[in-house]
């Protein structure tokens, strides 16, 4: 070394970088806000067009919707504001990926083989949601996305059996407390902890 | 008392605080922008390109250079052989203290 350390000073040393460049890992909610308004906005739009007879513009509106989070993300993830990430974020974005991919092939496929109903579908994409949510609870070791994963798959088991447009407004609601809420706490946090600094 | 702590095994690229700090501080991230990583280590630009430069050459270190806002931007990513000559390094100094 440079100077005269111990082995004890070079660990204590390594542990204080780790921690200060972990601590530039901010999850600022952004993502939650952004997937889960729009996600509600998808759903309740969904519904208004379902309820008035124009479901066939439903999947040019998530379409339109998912293109625009892509779009919205791949400007951020080049701009100068982009963040820090973790290792481990490149495999939560790999098992989103997974679970989008597996959710939408079998939305694709019963909605082609006309086995697909409106209620069962907000119930698979539940479920699926519940699916990124665990291997993102696993990877980043957080006991409330854990939690949130549960609900997401409760809300998986009840969805199929609200007849009708109930569900699409279901999904939105379930929406709301599992995505926009928790998006709204990390924002608000990383808002207080930005004023501390 | 006799110690079987042989400094001669601990990597010799890790022997300078610099370059310790800046694989310390890219380990739990993915990747580190220049002014991130200089701040966090606390070195001058001039010290940060001498053993950044020393850690791109012994494969420990892989740099990513990129245009942010029509600016040259610089970021630096642990390579798996950093990675893995990092723990060896912790894992050596673990010995020692147990």
């Amino acid at each position: 070394m440079d100077q005269e350390t111990t082995p004890q000073d070079d660990l204590a040393f390594i542990r204080k970088m780790m921690d200060g460049s972990r601590a530039l890992i901010k999850n600022d909610g952004r993502e939650f806000l952004a997937i889960g308004l729009t996600c509600v906005l998808g759903t309740l739009l969904s519904y208004a067009f379902a309820y008035a007879g124009a479901a066939a513009f439903i999947p040019w509106i998530w379409a339109l919707f998912i293109a625009g989070i892509a779009g919205t993300e791949f400007v951020l993830a080049r701009s100068k504001k982009a963040r820090p990430k973790s290792a481990a974020e490149s495999y939560i974005g790999a098992a989103w990926l997974a679970a989008v991919v597996a959710g939408g092939a079998i939305l694709g496929g019963g909605a082609l083989a006309g086995k697909m109903d409106l209620s069962l579908g907000m119930g698979v994409t539940s479920a699926f949601v519940g699916v990124g949510y665990a291997f993102t609870a696993y990877a980043s070791r957080s006991i409330i996305l854990g939690v949130l994963s549960i609900f997401w798959w409760i809300g998986a088991l009840i969805l199929p059996g609200i007849g009708g447009y109930g569900a699409p407004a279901g999904l939105a609601a379930l929406t709301f407390c599992l995505e926009v809420v928790p998006g709204i706490v990390l924002a608000l946090r990383s808002r207080r902890t930005e004023n501390d600094e | 008392m006799m110690s079987d702590f042989d400094h001669r095994r601990l990597d010799e690229v890790f022997h300078s605080r610099i370059r310790l700090a800046i694989v310390a501080a890219l380990v739990p991230v993915e990747e580190l922008d220049f002014v991130s990583l200089r701040d966090l280590v606390g070195a001058t630009d001039g010290n940060m390109s001498t053993h950044t430069k020393r850690l791109e050459e012994a494969s420990y270190v892989e740099v990513r250079k990129r245009f942010v806002d029509r600016k040259p931007s610089t970021s630096y990513a642990l390579t798996e052989k950093g990675r893995k000559a990092f723990a060896s390094y912790i894992e050596e100094l673990g010995r020692f203290i147990r």
